[in-house]
C-alpha cells in the first residue's frame, strides 16, 4: 500500500521506494512511483537494462539472487529542487553466485550514495557511487593487495 | 553561517586544498576535532591535511573537481570527479604510471562555518582497476 500524499515531498516518495518498494520487495511501490521512462545509470554492471519501475524489480531480483536478504538502512537524505540524495548502508549475506563465484555465506555491509532525479512526482533517473570494494573485501573476494587502514581516496 | 558561506568553504577546501595542495585551507576551513566516518581517514584538520599529502604523493597531478552541489542546513552534499597519474605507491604496491578517474562524494556538516563531520563514498574499486592493481583470488593448484 503507498501511503503517500499528494503533498509528498521528494523525500518521501525516494523512502517509500527505497523502504518499502526495495526493503519489503514490494513491486506496487515502484509502479506507483517510478517514472515509465525512468533511466538507471548504474544498472548496466548489473546486466540490467531495462526500464521504467520493471529496472527496480530486475536490480532487487539480480541482487537478490547473489543475497537473498539484500537490504538498504537510509542513513540521511538531502532535498533540493528535483534532487533527492541518500547515503544508505546496503547490506546482505552472499548465498548466491557473485562475479562466477560461488557463495561465501558471508554478510557484507557498506556505505552508499544514491542520487535521484524527480519529475511529476516520481523518479525519473538514478546515479550511485558505492563502496563495491569494501564489499568485495567482506565477502573474501578481493584477492589484491589488503588496502591499509590510512591508505583512501 | 548560511549555506551559501558553507558551499564557497567547501569550494575552497576542495579547490585550494585537495586540487592545489595549499594545507593551510585546511586549519581555516576544517575545525581542530572532527567525526570522521570514511574508512581509512583520520579525523581534524590535521587528518584532512594528511589526506592531502598522501594523495599528492600517491598521484600526480591530482584533481579533485566538484561536479554538482546540494546543500541545506549545516549541511553541504558534493559530487566530485577525483584524477590522477598514479606515480606513488598505493596499496603498497609499485606505481602504475596510469591515469585514473572516478567519481568520489563528500558529505559535510558545518558548524561555524568549519567542516565538523564528513561522510564520504569514494569509487575505490573504480581507481584499482583502472590502476590494474584489482586482484582476486586465484584457484591454488596442489
Amino acid at each position: 500500500m503507498i501511503t503517500t500524499t499528494p503533498h509528498a515531498t521528494g523525500t518521501d516518495v525516494v523512502l517509500s521506494v527505497y523502504e518499502q518498494g526495495l526493503n519489503l520487495r514490494d513491486r506496487t511501490v515502484f509502479d506507483a512511483l517510478v517514472a515509465p521512462d525512468y533511466v538507471n545509470h548504474e544498472s548496466a554492471g548489473l546486466a540490467v537494462t531495462s526500464i521504467g519501475p520493471q529496472n527496480w524489480v530486475d536490480v532487487v531480483e539480480r541482487l537478490g539472487s547473489s543475497f537473498p536478504d539484500v537490504s538498504w538502512r537510509v542513513d540521511r537524505t538531502i532535498e533540493a529542487g528535483d534532487q533527492v540524495w541518500l547515503e544508505a548502508t546496503m547490506s546482505g549475506t552472499h548465498r548466491g553466485p557473485v562475479l562466477g563465484f560461488p557463495p561465501t555465506g558471508r554478510r557484507f555491509e557498506v556505505r552508499q550514495v544514491h542520487m535521484l532525479r524527480l519529475e511529476a512526482g516520481r523518479i525519473a533517473e538514478h546515479w550511485a557511487v558505492r563502496d563495491d570494494l569494501g564489499m568485495l573485501v567482506q565477502l573474501g573476494l578481493y584477492g589484491g593487495p589488503t588496502p591499509p587502514s590510512r591508505d583512501s581516496l | 553561517m548560511s549555506t551559501e558561506a558553507n558551499i564557497a568553504a567547501t569550494r575552497r577546501l576542495i579547490d585550494e586544498g585537495f586540487t592545489g595542495g595549499n594545507l593551510d585551507v585546511c586549519d581555516e576551513l576544517v575545525a581542530p576535532v572532527t567525526i570522521e566516518h570514511q574508512r581509512g581517514l583520520k579525523p581534524g584538520s590535521e587528518g584532512v591535511k594528511e589526506t592531502i599529502r598522501t594523495l599528492h604523493d600517491q598521484h600526480a597531478d591530482f584533481r579533485l573537481v566538484i561536479e554538482h552541489v546540494i546543500a541545506s542546513d549545516d549541511m553541504v552534499w558534493i559530487v566530485n570527479r577525483a584524477s590522477g597519474v598514479n606515480t606513488g605507491s598505493v596499496f603498497g604496491r609499485p606505481p602504475t604510471g596510469k591515469r585514473f578517474e572516478v567519481t568520489v562524494i563528500d558529505v559535510l556538516r558545518f558548524e561555524n562555518g568549519k567542516i565538523v563531520e564528513h561522510w564520504g563514498v569514494p569509487d575505490q574499486l573504480g581507481m584499482l582497476l583502472q590502476l590494474g592493481l584489482f586482484g582476486r583470488p586465484e584457484p591454488v593448484l596442489v
